[in-house]
């Protein structure tokens, strides 16, 4: 061969080999993907309002957050960081108020490092402690240095510095006793303008409507809006003037992380968090009946909260509170100095075992011992469940509270609904993720087993070990998604089901008789005081008579007790049949109940069930109609087959 | 590709200008004080490793003023501590030499291409390292000898931190003391991407313009940040040769490193920064 083509070869393949050597970068860290597979459903309610005509989830829309903005603050003077600084006084010296900061990293619920100014009022305060109000301001630091690592001590690093660069916004929270009722507000801004926001991006999984986000751990209601018809143009309103009955969370000390060098260490700052966790513990009403005392003498009673005296109390039942005074040497919380320590095992109210349930223990069936009790306390409700759901619960409904095991027993069903067949408990994503990564799955469904619910699915498919996590909240496409079942016609019942027949139903006193205790009497109108929603028709719109419009307003009303994305989780079906239900089991539908078979025409209590056979035919046949109803979208009626919204 | 290689260079006629078979094994032992390139508390790491190297050069002439070079090489270094590190390598270099005229003062001239693939006991380092260069070499005495280079070099790693490309400019000076004893010196400055490895920290992650974890340090968690910056590289060294065929060399190489921008976190840190210093002692044998 040519000497001259062979160096001209050589030259070739030696670029050829400096050039062609390239591979991927497989050793960088995959993000799990947000995308077209994903949802965004972490911090949406599980009933979140779906509207049946537009498939919109309606107490996640941003229009539920402008009326919510449009009641609590009409005159804007929170429409900017600045203004709520302002409005609160944020900076000056008040007798009687304190302003301190904190700087930690919220480790267990959002993951982001939290700079924190809170203003509050004392002891000294004028009127103190009916005057008492709190407001905070906290801003978000997070720092992703690459795919998957959201939550680090970048985050913290980066609160400490206050560096623009990671600030992804500022919430901001007031409270205060509005016309003898505690109320919460909730806000947030921009982190770069300072301009409120209308939607918040809490997880990195999308932008969630204000106030739902913060309610979904605040405790409270997202109720419907107001729709009222009595102008041409339809308006819509906030209910309850944007009291939407949440409190203030406390600062779980314990589970923060701090930085390792003053002024940001733990023992810089437990002061400080000891006196914001001791203005929030004063935010934290009384539970009906119960007798202040001592540090407790702080919180408002239950007569302030609802307006109706001392038996009307049926609002929020203060089950943080006794919770974070026993952080701090049972009830020195108000002493200067106290350090935080959890060990709380809810003891219940007088005369209740709480988390120590000696006869639950001692029962024939399924016995749970009390070293089982406090395990499932210690290591599943307590990091993964409890700092949201001590903050809810009424004094009509405290089961959801947890602070009993035979509560959190009672919903052993819809643990496992959501936490093991859809996947969306823990609702917020990182507690999710913490709760997937550690034992307290296996340990939970070893718990529903011995209580002798459903196995959950295990992996490999027998019946221990790890169960299989649900795609749910995090990967499936189809989740919130409910399809019609088109159960059987009841004849009794006017079809198609509407609105008007649901009415029929839950107003006739004569046999399910929801409106005996559903009604707008003494506790104020509508559903301003619980019970949750009146089933009477009464003036809802202000306007003098008890016409259409309110039927319409009744009916939009009604629509926040159905839930189109899991039917069968709908208030309207599962409270009436005994779940967490102060009026009891109104639907006697479970044959295993005596009453079952007690004959309508026989019946001195339901003459009206008739021509059913007996009380559990007729009870089966409405709660077959209201499921009927929800499965078609619960409309408000027909125009020939398209339903009316 | 390797076995066209070795066909193209089996029917060229290859000669040695000293008559050895162009084949050198290299033995060293290396203390590295700052094998993460990092700075600042509890960032900087030292270890040291040996090496062992194998080469081989070939020439084939051209025409009257232009050869061929073709250098293959291999080898291995060893890190005491932080074996994520340890690492074996293989490439080939291949320079087109032009030399206006045979006098012992006239220039070298070279155009090189070189490319190597480096696999390392961890992962994200693992890496084609190619370049591309001009470079001239001269005689000023017969003591003296000065080089000057410039090079584009880049590298493909597994992980985007190491996919990272630089331009190099080099100048050496070689002082032949005695006919056994060379000291020779380089200066280089660099201009690209750098890599330091650090704890997380707000002031690396201002800067960077990639971040991974480190796998190659399993005590804390250490980032691997790219930055873009420029590097000064100072080489001192001493070679005692014994007879034709064997040497020592003692070499001290000193980096320093700056990242280009200095924002946020980064200021307030103080102007982050690296220094690196290896110490080497080698043993050569040329056959």
């Amino acid at each position: 061969m040519n000497p001259i083509l062979k160096h001209t070869g050589l030259v070739l393949l030696l670029s050829l080999a400096v050039t062609a050597c390239t591979q991927t970068n497989s050793a960088d860290p995959q993000a799990a993907p947000v995308g077209a597979t994903d949802t965004n459903r972490f911090w949406v309610f599980p009933n979140p309002g779906k509207d049946p005509a537009t498939g919109v989830f309606t107490t996640n829309d941003a229009s539920y957050a402008q009326a919510y903005y449009d009641s609590i603050d009409p005159a804007d003077l929170r429409a900017t960081l600045d203004g709520f600084k302002t409005t609160n006084g944020f900076g000056t010296t008040v007798p009687g108020v304190s302003e301190v900061n904190v700087i930690f990293r919220d480790v267990r619920d959002l993951g982001y490092g939290r700079k924190m100014t809170v203003r509050f009022t004392d002891s000294t305060y004028p009127g103190w402690p009916g005057t008492h109000w709190v407001a905070v301001f906290v801003e978000n630091y997070q720092v992703v240095p690459f795919a998957g690592v959201n939550y680090s001590s970048l985050n913290l690093e980066a609160a400490i510095a206050a560096n623009p660069n990671y600030h992804v916004g500022t919430n901001a929270i007031e409270y205060s006793i509005v016309g003898g009722v505690p109320m919460t507000r909730f806000y947030t801004y921009a982190p770069d303008t300072g301009t409120r926001l209308n939607t918040v991006n809490l997880d990195g999984r999308g932008q969630k409507a204000m106030p739902s986000v913060c309610i979904n751990c605040h405790g409270g209601r997202a109720d419907p809006l107001y729709t009222s018809r009595v102008t041409a143009t339809p308006t819509t309103t906030f209910p309850n003037g944007g009291n939407v009955r949440a409190r203030l969370q406390p600062i779980h000390v314990d589970s923060v992380e701090f930085w390792s060098t003053a002024p940001y260490r733990r023992m810089d700052q437990e002061e400080a968090l000891r006196q914001i966790n001791y203005a929030i513990f004063c935010a934290h009403s009384l539970a009906l009946g119960e007798v202040a005392a001592g540090v407790d003498t702080c919180r408002p009673p239950q007569g302030v909260l609802t307006g109706s005296g001392t038996t009307g109390g049926h609002d929020y039942q203060g089950a943080a509170a006794a919770m974070i005074k026993n952080w701090y040497s049972a009830g020195a919380i108000n002493t200067p100095g106290t350090v935080m320590a959890d060990t709380y095992l809810p003891t219940g109210p007088a005369g209740i075992t709480g988390w120590a349930d000696t006869a639950v223990a001692a029962r024939a069936s399924n016995p749970v011992s009390l070293a089982q009790q406090q395990s499932l306390y210690d290591n599943v409700v307590a990091p993964n469940c409890r700092v949201c759901h001590a903050l809810r619960g009424t004094e009509n409904q405290s089961d959801i509270d947890f602070t009993e095991y035979l509560k959190f027993e009672g919903y052993a069903d819809r643990i496992k609904a959501h936490v093991f067949d859809r996947g969306n408990m823990p609702l917020g994503l990182l507690i999710y993720n913490n709760f997937w990564a550690s034992a307290a799955p296996e340990q939970l469904a070893d718990w529903l087993v011995s209580i002798g619910a459903t196995n959950p699915v295990r992996v490999g498919g027998g019946s221990t070990g790890t169960p299989v996590q649900p795609n749910g909240a995090l990967t499936d496409p189809t989740f919130l998604v409910a399809g019609a079942t088109n159960t059987p016609t009841y004849v009794a019942f006017a079809k198609p089901t509407t609105f008007a027949t649901i009415k029929a139903i839950i107003q006739n006193t004569n046999t399910v008789g929801c409106s005996g205790c559903h009604y707008d009497g003494a506790w104020g109108v509508g559903y301003t005081y619980s019970p949750p929603i009146a089933y009477t028709s009464y003036d809802r719109d202000g306007d003098t008579d008890t016409d259409a419009d309110d039927d319409y307003e009744f009916y939009r009303a009604l629509r926040g007790r159905v839930n189109l994305t899991d039917f069968l989780a709908s208030p309207l079906l599962r409270k009436p049949t005994g779940n967490h239900h102060a009026g009891g089991k109104v639907l006697q539908k479970d044959a295993s109940d005596p009453s079952y078979a007690t004959a309508c025409a026989a019946s001195p209590t339901w003459p009206s069930c008739q021509p059913f056979t007996n009380y559990g035919t007729y009870s089966q046949a409405v709660y077959d109609t209201f499921l009927d109803w929800i499965e078609h979208g619960a409309p408000y009626s027909y125009t020939g087959s398209t339903p009316n919204y | 590709m390797l076995a066209g290689l070795a066909w193209v260079l089996a029917d060229l006629p290859c000669v040695q200008a000293d008559e050895s078979l162009g084949l050198g094994i290299e033995a060293s032992i290396t203390a590295d004080d700052n094998v993460t390139r990092g700075y600042g508390d509890g960032n900087v790491l030292s270890d040291q490793f040996a090496g062992v190297s194998l080469s081989k050069t070939l020439r084939f002439p051209v025409s009257t003023h232009t050869r061929l070079s073709v250098l293959g090489f291999a080898g291995f270094n060893s890190y005491l501590e932080y074996t994520g590190l340890s690492h074996s390598y293989a490439g080939v270099q291949g320079d087109f030499q032009y030399r206006p005229s045979a006098s012992f003062f006239a220039p070298t001239y070279a155009v090189s291409l070189r490319t190597a693939i480096e696999e390392y006991q961890s992962e994200a380092r693992d890496s084609y390292r190619s370049s591309a260069g001009l470079s001239v070499r001269k005689s000023l005495t017969d003591q003296v000898q000065l080089s000057g280079a410039l090079n584009y070099n880049w590298r493909d790693g597994k992980s985007v931190v190491f996919d990272t490309s630089d331009v190099a400019l080099r100048v050496s000076a070689d002082f032949a003391v005695t006919r056994h004893d060379t000291i020779y010196l380089g200066l280089e400055y660099r201009n690209g991407d750098i890599v330091s490895t650090g704890q997380p920290s707000t002031a690396y992650v201002d800067i960077a313009t990639a971040i991974v974890p480190d796998d190659a340090f399993k005590d804390t968690t250490r980032y691997a940040y790219k930055i873009d910056g420029s590097t000064w590289l100072l080489n001192l060294g001493y070679n005692r040769s014994f007879g034709e065929r064997h040497a020592l060399d003692l070499s001290w190489r000193m980096a320093n490193a700056t990242p280009a921008s200095v924002v946020g976190a980064s200021a307030a840190a103080g102007r982050i920064h690296y220094t690196v210093n290896q110490f080497a002692l080698a043993y050569l044998v040329r056959f």
